[in-house]
């Protein structure tokens, strides 16, 4: 492991830290009172959101840091390159959902005011299943990645199974 | 480079979705001006426009409901706006005069109005169904 990558590890942690769970710990505060009552009204509970968008953010943090300490070669840094992609497929259908994850992109809430009901519904799965490929190929692309890792980490002269 | 991509999908079909919405909405108090008659007829226009750089379709339908399901009349519009274009939606609701009379005023009517946006080659969306009561 060259000696950049822990520091770049550390880094990384610390950005995806303050991004994914910083800013969103700070946002109720910073809301307007009447955004905050018209995402009240329609059933949408943005703590809710904000907490997972807070777990994921420190579950990825922790993967980036653990990744930078250990080996390319070994077993535990594919399947964290594995978990950082599929943390990062869930984020998008925490976002997209609006914090639903069984609605996989397809969000519909209520809204009713002085006798008027809205019906808001948000098709947007493709954009999950855009992701799902995503992810599906950068998973295939870490595996290589390992893989290519653990042959340049062999002795010299020895045969990869 | 993919990523990009679909930030950049992600972008321009919400911008396009949102645009072509909020422009269909109507601006300000719109009052109903029936042509008296049998049938009366309920004339309705909207202006969507289209901000976006996707084209879009919009549908809208509109429909006079009494009593919570009775559907009194209903008419619905497609219309394809290309980017950075416009196209009116033109609707009318039909309803025999005796009908009028009767439901107008009624504090259980109610219209129903839907519109829903699809870009980005009909692949997302955004609908929004509206109730609104009151007969007057």
């Amino acid at each position: 492991m060259s000696g950049n990558e822990r520091p770049r590890a550390v880094a990384a942690a610390l950005i995806t830290l303050i991004l994914f769970v910083g800013v969103p710990y700070v946002l109720p505060s910073i809301i307007p009172a009447d955004i905050a009552e018209l995402l009240a009204q329609s059933g949408v509970d943005i703590q809710e959101v904000i907490k997972q968008i807070m777990i994921l953010g420190a579950f990825t943090a922790a993967l980036t840091l653990v990744k930078g300490f250990i080996g390319k070669a070994s077993r535990v840094s594919l399947l964290i390159s594995v978990a950082l992609n599929v943390a990062s497929l869930v984020f998008m259908v925490a976002l997209l959902g609006v914090g639903d994850l069984g609605s996989l992109g397809l969000t519909s809430f209520t809204v009713t005011a002085e006798g008027t009901t809205s019906h808001i519904v948000m098709d947007l799965r493709a954009f999950i299943y855009f992701t799902v490929i995503i992810v599906g190929l950068r998973v295939v692309e870490s595996y290589m990645e390992w893989s290519d890792a653990r042959v340049a980490a062999m002795p010299p002269g020895r045969i990869p199974p | 480079m993919v990523e990009l991509a679909g930030l950049a999908a992600f972008v321009l079909g919400m911008h396009t979705l949102i645009g072509v919405y909020s422009s269909a909405l109507p601006s300000g108090e719109q009052g109903l001006e029936p042509t008296m008659g049998d049938p009366v007829v309920i004339p309705f226009t909207l202006h969507p426009r289209n901000v976006g750089f996707l084209e879009a379709t919009i549908t809208v339908s509109i429909s006079m409901v009494a009593e919570g399901d009775q559907v009194l009349a209903t008419d619905s519009a497609t219309v394809t706006i290309p980017a950075g274009g416009a196209a009116p939606v033109d609707l009318e609701l039909r309803i025999p005069a005796g009908q009028f009379q009767q439901h107008m005023g009624d504090p259980d009517l109610s219209w129903v109005t839907d519109i829903k946006v699809t870009t980005l080659y009909d692949l997302i969306s955004f609908g929004n169904t509206v109730t609104a009561s009151g007969g007057s």
